[in-house]
């Protein structure tokens, strides 16, 4: 028990830690999207010269936007979160409610685990191809879907232990 | 075996997992009973969301959301007040109207609710409209904003069914409109029944005064869309133009937008973009799937066989796309169903500009609706009212949208006639 809240506080303290992290990196990503975009846009139609390299490293961008924003979703108090359907949630009793939400935070930090497996497989198998345009290793676009995976399961796990230590057992 | 997988999908979603996790779970069961290898998940996810057309989606809500924040929403609303606010239940018919001028600035349903709608909202609560209209008639008008060019959802229908998005785009006009009429003539029963206020009839000064304050507000849907038709710039590069002028009106021009205020729009679009791509990423593995077993084919055959008519499997169509609408969100929807609808109306020779508009429209309909009701929840929030009691009212509105979708979707003259106009 005391050992369990002690857990909890560390996990927080990670998370909480890993979201002001991946908060900068969305807002640092948003402005390098918008810099990206714009240059190819000045490049072609002002200086009639197109860079070859601003679609992909856009593309590139929002990759890491979608998994960075999506693993921010999975935080606690997040206002904005992934689309769930509450068809149950009415008529289930609060002790249902709370185990259910366990079960479901369970998937979620089972999805990142596999996640994390496969995608470290995947790095291996094709993480060294380079990029037709900028010719740097594929390894920097699917990175996110790991980063992903670590962040959201820190997410969860913290998700997981609150739900256990508001009904005061482990 | 499918079915197995179709129904460890539906039980996941009931025990409330989100969907995308449960998507991507169903989607591993599959892989492994088949022994597929799993690298075949990362592969697919990356594949579907590595695609230029869908930076439009972050940019387009950018636009919106610095618009709100930049005080070009408010001179919309006030150069559209000066317009109709002198009829009965004035503000309601204010309501429609901006969201129809905001439609051809913004891609976004949410960030039209979420901005606009906060100052309809509060505008029609000081002068003693319920709550529950308010918030109902900002939820119903929303909807237009996606049928209305530029319209994330519509490029991304290009991308899936192949159509061209010059032609969706010109395609949405005339329903937008007919919706916004539509919308009018309810707020027209409701402003008698309730006897809601109207405001006196505008001098023609003020209408000036109002156009001259908005007037660069106005311009962006005519240098947005003027640059789309006129081949100057694709969409995903207009909605950039229209972000670097949202920018330049809220700092330069209106001087209220503030550096402070872009951080937090910039981690509200990374967080809703992540929530909507990253579905779609997983809706490109399920996709994936769904295509292994054949399911397109089978589904086209079974068409075929039953001959099913045109405006037979319009119904049909209408009636899943209603259905999806309720559960999941537009854009992810759209790339589900693309794979299975795209034989279908090719064999029954349905135009696909014209399929496109109703996809559309049906899905924003569906997302009125409870259980998942994005726009629903940002306009009850809004309005203090619980969501169940915002659809309730909501739900009335819902019928002149069906009238309006029956109408498109029988008479494919509305919808085709400006692109057989404009554009061979």
């Amino acid at each position: 028990m005391k050992q369990d809240k002690r857990l909890l506080q560390t996990v927080k303290k990670v998370a909480s830690i890993f979201n002001s992290i991946a908060s900068i990196l969305g807002i640092i990503l948003m402005v390098l999207m918008i810099f990206t975009l714009s240059a190819g846009i000045i490049s072609r139609y002002i200086f009639k010269n197109p860079l070859f390299w601003t679609g992909e490293a856009s593309r590139i961008i929002l990759i890491w936007t979608i998994f960075i924003g999506a693993a921010l979703a999975f935080r606690k108090n997040s206002p904005i979160t992934h689309i769930r359907v509450d068809f149950l949630g009415p008529f289930l009793s609060s002790e249902l409610r709370k185990i259910f939400k366990r079960i479901v935070w369970s998937l979620i930090i089972l999805f990142c685990i596999i996640i994390t497996v496969i995608d470290i497989n995947f790095i291996a198998l094709a993480g060294s191809i380079k990029t037709a345009a900028l010719g740097i290793p594929k390894f920097i676009i699917y990175i996110t879907l790991l980063i992903f995976a670590i962040i959201t399961l820190v997410f969860s796990l913290e998700q997981w232990l609150a739900q256990g230590n508001n009904e005061g057992k482990p | 075996m499918m079915l197995l997988i179709f129904t460890i999908l539906v039980l996941l979603v009931i025990l409330n997992t989100p969907i995308s996790i449960a998507i991507a779970i169903a989607s591993f069961i599959y892989l492994l009973i088949e022994n597929v290898p799993l690298v075949i998940v990362p592969q697919q996810m990356f594949q579907i969301v590595n695609s230029f057309p869908f930076l439009a989606f972050p940019m387009f809500m950018l636009v919106g959301l610095l618009m709100n924040a930049g005080g070009t929403s408010s001179r919309i609303f006030d150069f559209a007040e000066s317009l109709v606010g002198h009829l009965k239940g004035g503000l309601g018919h204010v309501n429609v109207l901006a969201s129809l001028i905001f439609s051809g600035m913004s891609g976004s349903a949410i960030a039209d609710a979420g901005g606009l709608g906060a100052i309809e909202i509060e505008a029609m609560r000081e002068r003693g409209y319920d709550a529950e209209f308010a918030v109902a008639i900002t939820a119903a008008s929303s909807t237009i904003g996606p049928i209305v060019p530029p319209s994330v959802p519509m490029i991304i229908y290009a991308m899936a069914f192949d159509a061209s998005i010059g032609r969706l785009f010109l395609a949405g006009f005339i329903p937008g409109i007919l919706m916004a009429i539509a919308l009018m003539i309810m707020v027209f029963f409701y402003a008698r029944k309730r006897n809601y206020p109207k405001a006196a009839f505008p001098s023609m000064k003020k209408i000036l005064k109002n156009f001259y304050k908005s007037f660069l507000a106005l311009l962006t849907p005519v240098i947005l869309l003027g640059g789309i038709f006129l081949g100057v710039f694709t969409p995903t590069e207009g909605a950039v133009v229209a972000v670097l002028w949202a920018s330049f009106l809220g700092f330069v021009i209106y001087k209220e937008l503030k550096f402070s205020h872009l951080a937090k729009i910039f981690l509200e679009v990374v967080v809703r973009i992540g929530v909507v791509l990253f579905l779609l990423a997983t809706v490109g593995t399920f996709t994936w799937i769904l295509t292994r077993e054949n399911i397109p084919q089978i589904l086209l055959g079974f068409i075929t066989s039953a001959h099913i008519t045109r405006p037979v499997f319009l119904l049909i169509a209408n009636c899943v796309l209603l259905l999806m609408g309720m559960i999941t969100t537009v854009t992810p929807s759209i790339i589900l169903l693309a794979p299975i609808f795209f034989p279908i109306i090719v064999k029954l020779g349905i135009d696909p500009v014209h399929f496109g508009v109703i996809v559309v429209l049906n899905l924003m309909i569906g997302n009125l609706t409870p259980p998942v009701g994005p726009v629903l929840y940002v306009v009850s929030a809004m309005g203090g009212i619980s969501f169940q009691k915002a659809f309730r009212y909501t739900f009335p509105f819902i019928i002149p949208l069906l009238l309006v979708l029956f109408l498109i979707t029988y008479i494919p003259d509305i919808v085709l006639f400006l692109p057989n106009l404009l554009m061979k």
